[in-house]
C-alpha cells in the first residue's frame, strides 16, 4: 500500500510539472534479457527531465535566468526519473529525484560553423531508490559539464560530457547507514535525423539515436553489496517517429547502475510517446 | 519595437546558435531545424539578451514545449513588446 502512494504521488508530481511546460517523455517495452535466460521482461520509464551529465532529453525549468549582460546564466531544474522492469536484469530498476541548481555559461558559435558549446557548473541533491523502496541512496552531487550541438544540413548532433562526485550515505533499512562516495565520468550522444517536415505536414517521420555512457568509481558503499568498486553503464535507445508524439523504439541495456548495481544485458522493443 | 524589427533580431539570435544564415532562415520554418530542444535553454538565455522584456524561465518552457516555428516565437516576442 505504501508503494502504491508513492507511486501515485510520483504521478501527481510528474502531473503537476507538466504545468510549467515539462516536456514528458514516457515509454514501454518489451523485450529479452541477456543474463537471467528470462524469455520475456517489461520495461516502464518515464523521463521528466535533461539535466546535464544524464541521459534525459526534455525540458522543465524551475529558473532559467541570464546574469546582468553577461554570457553566464543559473537554473533550477528538478527533476524524476523512473525505470522500472519486470527483471532486474532487463533495467536498473531505479526511481529518482534531484534537484540540480547551476550556473551556466555560453560560449560563442564556433568558427566555420562548427557548431555550439555551453558549460553548465552545478551542484544538486538526489535521492535514488531502488524499485522495492528498500535501498536508498542520499547524497549531494558537484559537477561541471559541457553540452555540444552541431547542426548538419539533414541532421543534428548532440554531444555532451563532464565529470560529477556525489557523496552521501546508503540507507538499508535493517542495515546501519554506509558512507557513499561515487566519481563519474559521463558521456552522452543524439543524432536526430530525417527531420524532412515539420509537424504541421503528415508526412512527418524524424529518427533519433539516443546513447549514454557513464564510468563509475564508487569509492565508499557498502561492499557487502556491491562487488566492485569501477563500473560501466551503457544505454542505447533508437527511436522512430512517426508522428512528433508517437515512434517505435528499440533499447539496450548493458552493465550496472545505481542504486544497487545489478548486472543488465537486455534488449525492449517498444512504445514511446513524446510530448 | 515592431513585429519587423522583433523578426530581424530573433533571426539573427537563430543565426548567431546555427550554422544557417539570416537569410536562410523563414518565419514558417520549423525551429528544430536550426536548434534542437536539448540547446532550448541556451536559445531562451540568447534571446533574453536581445530581447530584456522576455521572461527567460517562460521562454524556456515554452521552447520545450509550444514555440514550434520561428514564426511562434515572432508572434510570442511582439505579443510583448506590442500588447
Amino acid at each position: 500500500m505504501k508503494h502504491l502512494i508513492l507511486l501515485v504521488l510520483i504521478f501527481v508530481l510528474s502531473s503537476n510539472v507538466k504545468l510549467i511546460g515539462q516536456e514528458k517523455i514516457f515509454s514501454v517495452g518489451y523485450g529479452k534479457t541477456f543474463i537471467t535466460g528470462d524469455s520475456s521482461t517489461f520495461s516502464f520509464s518515464i523521463d521528466l527531465n535533461r539535466i546535464p551529465g544524464r541521459s534525459e532529453t526534455s525540458g522543465g525549468y524551475f529558473i532559467n535566468e541570464v546574469i546582468g549582460d553577461s554570457q553566464w546564466g543559473y537554473y533550477f531544474k528538478p527533476s524524476m526519473d523512473i525505470n522500472i522492469g519486470s527483471s532486474i536484469s532487463s533495467v536498473p530498476n531505479n526511481i529518482s529525484i534531484a534537484l540540480p541548481i547551476g550556473l551556466s555559461y555560453d560560449f560563442s558559435k564556433l568558427n566555420n560553423n562548427m557548431g555550439i558549446i555551453s558549460l553548465y557548473i552545478e551542484g544538486a541533491p538526489e535521492a535514488i531508490s531502488d524499485r522495492s523502496f528498500k535501498n536508498f541512496l542520499y547524497y549531494f552531487s558537484l559537477g561541471t559539464y559541457i553540452k555540444y550541438e552541431f547542426n548538419a544540413s539533414d541532421f543534428l548532433f548532440d554531444f555532451q560530457t563532464g565529470i560529477s562526485d556525489a557523496n552521501g550515505s546508503r540507507n538499508q533499512k535493517t542495515l546501519r547507514n554506509d558512507y557513499y562516495g561515487r566519481f563519474t565520468i559521463p558521456l552522452y550522444f543524439k543524432i536526430t535525423g530525417w527531420e524532412a517536415t515539420n509537424n504541421k505536414n503528415k508526412s512527418f517521420r524524424r529518427i533519433q539515436f539516443v546513447n549514454t555512457l557513464k564510468y563509475n568509481i564508487i569509492y565508499s558503499d557498502d561492499y557487502n553489496l556491491i562487488d566492485k568498486k569501477r563500473y560501466f553503464y551503457f544505454n542505447s535507445k533508437f527511436d522512430f517517429y512517426f508522428t512528433p508524439n508517437f515512434g517505435f523504439n528499440v533499447m539496450y541495456n548493458y552493465g550496472n547502475e545505481e542504486p544497487l548495481f545489478k548486472k543488465n544485458n537486455s534488449l525492449t522493443f517498444g512504445i514511446t510517446l513524446a510530448k | 519595437m515592431d513585429k519587423k524589427e522583433i523578426e530581424v533580431k530573433v533571426k539573427e539570435v537563430i543565426s548567431l546558435n546555427s550554422r544557417y544564415s539570416i537569410e536562410e532562415i523563414n518565419p514558417s520554418d520549423p525551429l528544430d531545424k536550426f536548434i534542437t530542444s536539448f540547446m532550448a535553454d541556451r536559445l531562451a538565455r540568447e534571446l533574453k539578451r536581445k530581447f530584456d522584456k522576455i521572461e527567460t524561465t517562460k521562454m524556456t518552457n515554452d521552447l520545450y514545449s509550444i514555440l514550434k516555428k520561428v514564426s511562434d516565437v515572432i508572434d510570442r516576442i511582439n505579443s510583448i513588446y506590442n500588447k
